[in-house]
């Protein structure tokens, strides 16, 4: 058992090394552990239903152990997603007439305004984001404030401002996006 | 906070905040907390038992030593049977003894290797078989087909990810839907249309349909292409495809309303229909003629604004080759409308604000225009230069190929 506890420390690139090097099982082990969750509630997003997203997330992991050696990965978290939601597909493309919509995201995150909120560069871009925060609509401004700036969750916001949830979410999304085209007016007019 | 306890419903505070940002950030995380969401059941335990599963897996325990151990002992003590076996009988033939120790050797065999074996069979049988794809289709109609529908699922395309393809389908109504002509359905989204949101997948379908699908139409029934739907709580948005057709999740929230808009028409909304809708739109003749256009020069608070009441007003003029009649009778311009029309817009606070006046005479030409214009009479340098900055930009006249003489008096 003291094994364990050392495994336990580990980062997960470097479980994903030991594991390639000795190929002892226990390292990726640890390491699949961790991402149970994820790939669990994964399967359940895709396949709609427990049993079946029990077994995928089973399946998934006997794949990996050879799929890890063979592949070279830079982001564990990444790539896990894209296998499991691969196989996910797999699995309804097979089993049902699923039918597939092919839809483009649009609301793209933005790296750029993350950092702002958190680490404001300068007082030109503090100045900058005050006052396109003053030109947000006034939901729009009240939730992304809440959110980003007195952290806030969803069910928090909900319960102080009397939106509802999916409200919240997309007055957050969308004053992010204004913000961020705000911002990128005022900072590149000087 | 970790996944777990965001499950559990522990939503509130600091924690969950940080959760929730960094799923804006991480779309793993994001369907991972949709599929909990979309989902009933008791997860917990699920997850703890898959756990368990893993680690047994995955780690040595002493107690796997003991299975070798009696394997070992039980191999044995077959051998021992089977030899003893050998020695009383004489009638067994040699190669008939050895060919039972040897399938007694491997049926133990087989136990061990049991577990293994059923992962590989099963991989075998996933690889075999194989799946059921439907090519995209460029064709917009085709004959309703039977199939059922199983589970619709969207899945938002990643940008940014190496993600294998998901692979494109047409979308098949099933024999409920009432649509007007029998035709397949199809919502290509392309990348520079309106963005779609989808919030959840639909579980499997009982008896609540899980897709909304639509088609709208002018009010002489022919189909709009590019017009707006979307639900009024920003759930999901899309645009009409070449056949006024459109397709959307349905969303959780009964009392959302559909609204669809269309420049030049007016916006519908109405209630959640249960699959399938048909939506007519009523033109909105006022829009037009109501805006205001405003242009910027170019610098950060600087707005010259261009006031007009009509658009064809403003564009008069400035665009060449561009002539625009007014449509309305009460709206020919004439010489009245042109005194209206100089005193709107003429610069103030000229003439020292006397009551200068100025008398001139000039030709509407074939194409509506002023030419030859002779100044017969005015008392205000600046007045003249009004004047005839304005009789260039004014509209054009209504009634042509005749003389004018005009007198404009300041107010």
């Amino acid at each position: 058992m003291k094994n364990n506890n050392k495994i336990s420390n580990l980062t997960d690139g470097e479980l994903l090394q030991s594991y390639i090097e000795s190929g002892d099982i226990a390292f990726f082990g640890e390491l699949y552990r961790r991402f149970i969750p994820k790939v669990y509630g994964l399967c359940l997003k895709y396949l709609g239903e427990q049993e079946m997203a029990r077994d995928a997330v089973m399946d998934i992991f006997s794949n990996l152990t050879d799929k890890v050696r063979n592949y070279e990965i830079n982001n564990f978290n990444t790539w896990l997603y894209s296998v499991a939601k691969n196989h996910c597909l797999q699995v309804l493309r097979k089993d049902k007439q699923t039918i597939f919509v092919k839809i483009e995201d649009a609301f793209v995150e933005n790296e750029d305004f993350f950092t702002l909120t958190d680490i404001p560069q300068s007082q030109e871009e503090l100045a900058a984001l005050e006052y396109c925060m003053g030109t947000l609509p006034e939901e729009q401004q009240r939730s992304v404030k809440l959110f980003f700036f007195e952290e806030q969750s969803y069910a928090d916001i909900v319960e102080i401002t009397g939106y509802t949830l999916s409200k919240v979410k997309s007055y957050i999304q969308n004053g992010k996006r204004n913000l961020k085209s705000c911002l990128i007016k005022v900072l590149s007019n000087k | 906070m970790s996944l777990k306890n965001y499950i559990q419903g522990k939503r509130q505070g600091k924690n969950a905040n940080q959760l929730e940002r960094e799923a804006m950030n991480d779309p793993f995380l994001q369907d991972a907390i949709d599929g909990f969401d979309s989902v009933q059941g008791e997860h917990l335990p699920v997850i703890e038992e898959l756990e368990r599963q893993i680690a047994n897996k995955t780690t040595k325990r002493p107690g796997h030593y003991r299975i070798w151990i009696f394997s070992a002992a039980a191999s044995l003590a077959l051998l021992l049977g089977i030899s003893t076996l050998m020695n009383n009988s004489e009638s067994v033939e040699p190669h008939v003894a050895k060919q039972i120790i040897e399938n007694q050797i491997d049926s133990l065999k087989q136990i061990f290797v049991a577990k293994d074996t059923f992962v590989a069979e099963k991989q075998l049988a996933v690889a075999k078989e194989k799946p059921v794809v439907k090519p995209v289709l460029q064709k917009k109609n085709e004959p309703v087909t039977e199939t059922a529908i199983a589970p619709p699922t969207f899945i938002a395309r990643e940008s940014g990810q190496n993600i294998e393809n998901v692979s494109i389908a047409e979308i098949i109504p099933s024999e409920s839907i009432k649509i007007e002509t029998k035709s397949v359905a199809i919502a290509e989204q392309k990348a520079d249309q309106q963005s779609i949101r989808i919030r959840g997948v639909s579980s499997i379908p009982t008896s609540q349909p899980t897709m909304v699908y639509g088609v709208v139409l002018d009010e002489t029934n022919r189909p709009l292409i590019g017009a707006n739907v979307k639900y009024n709580n920003g759930y999901a948005g899309t645009v009409t495809d070449i056949n006024g057709r459109f397709t959307l999740p349905t969303p959780k929230d009964k009392s959302d309303k559909l609204v669809t808009s269309y420049i030049g028409y007016e916006k519908n909304v109405m209630a959640l229909p249960g699959d399938s809708a048909i939506i007519r739109l009523k033109p909105d003749n006022l829009a037009l003629n109501e805006v205001m256009l405003v242009g910027s020069t170019g610098r950060k608070k600087q707005l010259t604004g261009i006031n007009s009441t009509s658009v064809d007003e403003a564009l008069q003029g400035r665009v060449a080759g561009v002539d625009i009649r007014g449509s309305r009778k009460s709206r020919i311009f004439d010489e009245s409308e042109f005194k209206k029309y100089f005193e709107k817009n003429r610069r103030q606070n000229i003439c020292a604000n006397k009551a200068s006046s100025i008398m001139v005479g000039f030709y509407i030409d074939e194409s509506g225009k002023a030419t030859n214009i002779q100044v017969i009479n005015c008392d205000c340098a600046e007045l003249e230069a009004e004047f005839k900055r304005l009789i260039k930009t004014c509209p054009v006249w209504a009634n042509v190929n005749r003389d004018v003489i005009l007198t404009i008096r300041l107010k």
